[in-house]
């Protein structure tokens, strides 16, 4: 009797343990795995070649010209534009100065949290209040907190003599805007996970350094660092890749704007396929961003992350 | 114990011990001002929804409505909104419902039956990784082509395609948990597989399933890239509406805040309910090992 591995792996080993159930073995699984593979695969594999197809191609949608096959030259062509290059950059801002500001500021709420007693887990379930929201809704609360006319943030700015940008709609502060509201809405995860990391040190930990008379701050950094690396981790790979994904609240708050200036990767891919229809040249983008995210995650995986300790990380944040 | 020892070293203090009740104060003092932030713009659309139009207009603007009103609600819902929940709910329910179906056996056969199922899970739940920026191109095209493009059952697919994966993986976590011996048991029985299903399997896992399904009607709930690329005038869901509605039209924020509160009100209190499974869905990625 051997084992189905649809190509994963080797074949599993009966322990000897006598299998009482004959016909649901080996078309057993098959058969319950089946329908959901599948479909994962059909809606993974069919789109996936119309997008390599696409991308070489120069499909248009506006213009009613026979489909001709460029070769590399969407691939070229993006290369060579500087609206690549600005959306890179506004993709590569996300991930190095959002995602980093999210871990040291979840770092500094965690270890607040960890030092009071009485009402953590209230305070915990407030804080995590945005990341539950809808992206959309958390971008139209911020749209009409920030307004430069009806918003209470510049009013209570100009009450006290201040001279308050227009936020979203200006060249300057836009971007810094979305960074905020990207902060503002997964702070709390990466709080959640360092908490979790923080309450897995066993108190012994803190009671044995302190006997070997070390201060807090050699604590906090020769013994709780370490400990909570992992957490950070694991922090850090989640939003690396979510970072990828802003999209809806550049959509509500900016719709890239001013001008192109807060497009990122994925507002471009966007709006050259769904705002002119290139889908020869946004398919070409889409894989670029593909490339770019499984190398990003490739390398961060290989020297930050011990994918081993992340079921810890999963049960011990899910506590 | 730890007391006794601590008195017998007699440790100097350390920082966060000196600073006793002044400390825990200001930590206090931080904690509430971090929820104040926190929930700020959140509170600031409650109170829009509360306003009549011509105190919405107001700069600067009024802290609380003078004149309290309900009217943003019924005009938000006959202007878009009311359309907008029916539609996510059709949507996220059924896709919900294809998810649990087709993620209930496939959770069973990786958590019981499928060995090397650690690589296989890390597989699948990568699928949720994609931006879905990636993959909505592809959607699009191969919609087109199939006449599935702005229906409810274009959508619906589209929905268990990005919620499946968790599905299973939560699924399969969860049938781990239910001893194994309760199902030998009843094979030794000699139950057919399917009652044992019924009677063993479906009720004991009565939790995940719901976990499950909670969780895959608000990630669909809150979706907004697909529904955006992926449907026109024909099925608009919430988000959709509250974007449409935003950006085509001078907005009524009164209107907008209503909707947005109707559209969250749910969510808010289901997460709250289920924080510690939203959180471990979350960070579910790398935990498909």
């Amino acid at each position: 009797m051997s084992d189905v591995t649809i190509g994963y792996g080797r074949p599993r080993k009966r322990g000897g343990k006598p299998r009482a159930a004959k016909g649901s073995g080996d078309r057993g699984t098959l058969l319950l795995l089946g329908p959901a593979l599948v479909f994962l695969a059909v809606f993974a594999i069919w789109p996936f070649c119309y997008l390599i197809y696409a991308s070489f191609t120069s499909y248009q949608m506006a213009i009613p010209v026979p489909i001709h096959w460029v070769g590399l030259g969407n691939f070229e062509a993006l290369l060579k534009t500087a609206r690549f290059w600005h959306s890179l950059a506004i993709t590569a801002a996300f991930a190095l100065i959002s995602v980093p500001l999210q871990l040291l500021i979840g770092l500094g709420v965690a270890l607040l949290l960890n030092g009071v007693t009485r009402g953590r887990e209230l305070y915990a379930s407030l804080l995590l209040t945005p990341m539950m929201l809808a992206p959309i809704v958390v971008g139209f609360a911020w749209e009409l907190f920030l307004n430069p006319i009806y918003g209470p943030l510049n009013a209570l700015l100009k009450g006290m003599g201040f001279s308050p940008p227009a936020w979203a709609q200006s060249p300057v502060w836009a971007l810094p805007t979305l960074v905020l509201v990207d902060i503002w809405q997964w702070t709390p995860l990466v709080m959640v996970i360092l908490l979790a990391g923080l309450r897995s040190i066993p108190s012994r930990v803190y009671e044995a350094a302190k006997v070997d008379g070390s201060s807090a701050v050699q604590t906090f950094f020769h013994v709780v660092t370490p400990m909570l690396l992992p957490y950070f981790a694991v922090a850090f790979v989640l939003r690396f890749i979510d970072s990828f994904k802003v999209f809806d609240i550049i959509y509500i708050l900016t719709r890239g704007g001013p001008g192109t200036i807060t497009q990122n990767l994925a507002y471009y891919t966007y709006d050259l396929g769904f705002g002119r229809f290139e889908f020869g040249r946004s398919g070409a983008l889409s894989i670029i961003q593909l490339i770019l995210l499984t190398l990003g995650t490739m390398l961060i995986l290989k020297f930050v992350a011990k994918r081993d300790l992340a079921p810890k990380v999963t049960k011990e944040a899910a506590r | 114990m730890s007391a006794i020892t601590q008195r017998a070293a007699a440790p100097p203090k350390t920082a966060v011990e000196t600073t006793g009740l002044v400390g825990t104060a200001l930590r206090h003092t931080a904690l509430i001002l971090l929820v104040i932030f926190c929930l700020a713009p959140i509170v600031w659309l409650l109170i829009t929804a509360f306003k009549p139009y011509g105190e919405l207009f107001s700069s600067p603007p009024t802290l609380l409505p003078i004149h309290p009103t309900l009217v943003n609600f019924s005009a938000g819902w006959s202007v878009g909104g009311g359309r907008g929940i029916r539609d996510s709910l059709i949507v996220a329910t059924s896709s919900t419902i294809l998810c649990l179906i087709l993620g209930f056996p496939a959770a069973y056969a990786l958590a019981r039956r499928f060995a090397p199922h650690g690589q296989l899970s890390f597989t699948i739940l990568s699928l949720r990784m994609l931006p879905p920026i990636v993959p909505v191109i592809g959607f699009y095209l191969m919609f087109q082509k199939l006449g599935l493009y702005d229906t409810y059952v274009g959508l619906i697919l589209a929905y268990t395609f990005m919620n499946l994966p968790l599905v299973i993986w939560l699924l399969a976590e969860f049938i781990r948990q239910i001893p194994r011996s309760y199902e030998d048991a009843a094979r030794v029985d000699g139950a057919p597989w399917h009652w044992m299903f019924r009677d063993i399997l479906l009720p004991l896992s009565a939790p995940g399933i719901t976990t499950a399904g909670i969780l895959s009607m608000m990630f669909a709930w809150n979706e907004f890239l697909f529904s955006l690329v992926l449907t026109g005038d024909h099925v608009i869901t919430l988000p959709k509406a509250l974007a449409d509605f935003f950006l085509f039209q001078e907005p009524n924020w009164g209107q907008l805040g209503a909707i947005g509160i109707v559209a969250m009100g749910p969510l808010l209190i289901l997460s709250y309910l289920m924080q510690r499974y939203l959180i471990r869905s979350f960070t579910a990625e790398l935990g498909g090992r």
